[in-house]
C-alpha cells in the first residue's frame, strides 16, 4: 500500500484550543530589529564592570537554551506529534525561538565590542551548568522514539521546564535592571520573550497533559515520578548556577527565589502541583515586567504592549485638519 | 455561594479542583438563578474569554464577584479579565491567581467569597 499524505486542514480545528494558541502565538511575533537597542548605551555605561559581565553572561546562557530549544527541542517534538495542526504550532514556535537566539547577539552587538562578545560565547561553551542542563535536556529530545508516546512525554517536559523554569535564572537580572531604569530597550526584548515562552510553554504543557491522560494508572505513576525527579536535577543544577552567576554582586538569594518560584508555574504548565514552598518574588523585577512601553513609533519599533497594527482605509475627512492649516496661513 | 467558573487550558479547572464549594461551568446553556461568584481566565492581550462575556450578558443580575486567572509575565494586563468584569458590572475582585493557583491562593479565595456571602447576608436583612 502507499503511504497516503495529508495536507493541513485548518478547516477543522482539531481541538478546541490549537486555534486560540495559533493566533497568540502569531499575533505576538516581532523582530529584533524592531527594538531601539542603541537607546541603552547611556546607561550601559553607568553599568559596574561586574554588573557588565553578569549582564553578558545571563544572556550568552540564554542564548544557548533559545539555540537548543529552536534547533532541536521544538523540530524534534514537532516530527514525532502526529496532528498536523499541532506540528504547525511547533515550527511558528521553533521560528521565533530563533528570533530570541539572535535577539541577545543585537543587544551584545550594540553594547559590547568583539573580543568581549567571543569571550562571552566561549564562557558558554566551558561553563559547566550551562553545558550539564543543556545535554540532559538535549539527550532527552534525541531519545525520542517512533510511536512511543511514553518518550515523547518525556520530551514535552523537558520543553516545558527549559521554557517556563530553566530561562529564569538568565531572565532575572535585566529584568532587574529595566526595574530600576536601566537597559530599558534590552529590558524590552526581553519581555517579548517573556512572553513568547509564557505561551509556548502553555501549548507544550497540554500537549504533555494529553499524553499523561492517555496513560494507564502506572505509567501515570511512573511519568510523575520521572517529573519530580528531572525537576530536582535541574533544580540543583540551577543552584550551582545561580551562585556562579550572581555571587559577584550578591543577588543569588533573590535569583534562587525567582528559579523556584518559575518551577512551580513550570508544573502548572504540565498539570502537576507545585513543588516549593510559596515565596515573594523581588518587587523590582516585578516592576521590570510591569513596566509599559514608552516608545510606540509603530515604524521603528515595538514594545511589550504592541499589538499586530489594524489597518483603515484613509477618508477624505482624514485630511480636514490639514486644509484648515492651509486656509488659515492663505488667510 | 455557587462558583461559576470558566476554563480553557484547564488551569482554572484544577483550580477549582481544590475547593470545597458548590460549582459549576459555564455552558452556552447556562442560566443563573441565584447568586454567584465568577471564576474566569485571562485570554489575548488582557481580554474577558468571549464565552464569559456571552454569559455575564445573559446572568449579570445574580453576579456578587469575580476571580481570575492569569500569569505576572504579561505585566500590567495580569488578570485583567477581572478588572474589566468587575468595572463594567460593579462588582468587588475576590482574587487573582496564576495559572492554577497555590494552597495560599485556595484560602484567599475562599476568605473572599465568605465576605462576599456575609455582605449579602446583612444587605437581605437590611431589605
Amino acid at each position: 500500500m502507499n503511504k497516503v499524505y495529508e495536507a493541513v486542514n485548518w478547516d477543522r480545528p482539531s481541538n478546541d484550543y490549537i486555534e486560540m494558541l495559533w493566533n497568540q502565538n502569531t499575533s505576538q511575533f516581532w523582530l529584533d530589529t524592531e527594538i531601539p537597542v542603541s537607546k541603552d548605551l547611556k546607561t550601559w555605561d553607568t553599568l559596574s564592570d561586574e554588573e557588565k559581565l553578569v549582564f553578558m553572561r545571563v544572556l550568552g546562557g540564554l542564548t544557548l537554551l533559545d539555540t537548543e530549544q529552536g534547533n532541536v527541542g521544538m523540530p524534534m517534538i514537532a516530527m514525532h506529534v502526529k496532528d498536523q495542526q499541532k506540528k504547525a504550532v511547533l515550527i511558528f514556535q521553533a521560528a521565533m525561538e530563533e528570533i530570541h537566539a539572535k535577539s541577545y547577539s543585537t543587544i551584545f552587538t550594540t553594547v559590547a565590542d568583539q573580543s568581549k562578545i567571543d569571550n562571552i560565547f566561549q564562557w558558554v561553551k566551558e561553563e559547566p551548568h550551562l553545558q550539564k542542563k543543556t545535554k540532559w535536556i538535549d539527550d532527552i529530545y534525541k531519545n525520542i522514539q517512533p510511536n512511543d508516546d511514553y518518550s515523547l512525554y518525556q520530551a514535552m517536559v523537558a520543553s516545558v521546564f527549559l521554557e517556563s523554569f530553566l530561562f529564569y535564572s538568565g531572565f532575572f537580572y535585566p529584568l532587574y535592571i529595566s526595574g530600576q531604569g536601566k537597559m530599558v530597550a534590552s529590558g524590552e526584548i526581553i519581555k517579548l520573550i517573556l512572553r513568547d515562552e509564557s505561551v509556548h510553554g502553555v501549548f507544550v504543557g497540554l500537549l504533555a497533559q494529553e499524553l499523561y491522560q492517555s496513560f494507564s494508572p502506572e505509567k501515570q505513576q511512573e511519568a510523575k515520578e520521572f517529573v519530580y525527579t528531572f525537576l530536582n536535577t535541574l533544580y540543583e543544577n540551577e543552584v550551582g548556577y545561580t551562585e556562579t552567576v550572581y555571587d559577584s554582586i550578591n543577588l543569588t538569594h533573590e535569583v534562587k527565589k525567582y528559579v523556584r518560584y518559575n518551577a512551580n508555574k513550570a508544573l502548572m504548565n504540565i498539570g502537576m502541583e507545585p513543588h516549593f514552598e510559596e515565596e515573594d518574588i523581588n518587587p523590582v523585577v516585578l516592576n521590570g515586567i510591569r513596566t509599559e512601553t514608552s516608545t510606540h513609533d509603530f515604524f521603528s519599533t515595538k514594545g511589550k504592549g504592541y499589538q499586530k497594527g489594524k489597518v483603515e482605509p484613509l477618508r477624505d475627512e482624514d485630511f480636514a485638519f490639514v486644509n484648515e492649516l492651509v486656509e488659515q496661513s492663505s488667510n | 455561594m455557587m462558583v461559576v467558573y470558566a476554563s480553557k487550558t484547564g488551569n482554572v479547572e484544577r483550580f477549582m479542583s481544590k475547593l470545597p464549594v458548590r460549582k459549576m461551568k459555564i455552558t452556552n446553556e447556562l442560566f443563573m438563578h441565584e447568586p454567584f461568584v465568577l471564576v474566569t481566565y485571562t485570554t489575548g492581550f488582557g481580554q474577558v474569554p468571549t464565552e464569559v462575556q456571552s454569559f455575564l450578558e445573559r446572568n449579570d443580575r445574580y453576579l456578587r464577584g469575580v476571580a481570575a486567572s492569569g500569569n505576572q509575565n504579561w505585566g500590567t494586563s495580569y488578570g485583567k479579565a477581572g478588572d474589566t468584569i468587575a468595572a463594567q458590572y460593579q462588582v468587588p475582585i475576590v482574587h487573582k491567581f496564576e495559572l492554577s493557583g497555590t494552597k495560599q491562593d485556595a484560602e484567599k479565595f475562599l476568605l473572599g467569597v465568605e465576605q462576599i456571602e456575609q455582605s449579602c447576608f446583612q444587605m437581605d436583612r437590611a431589605q
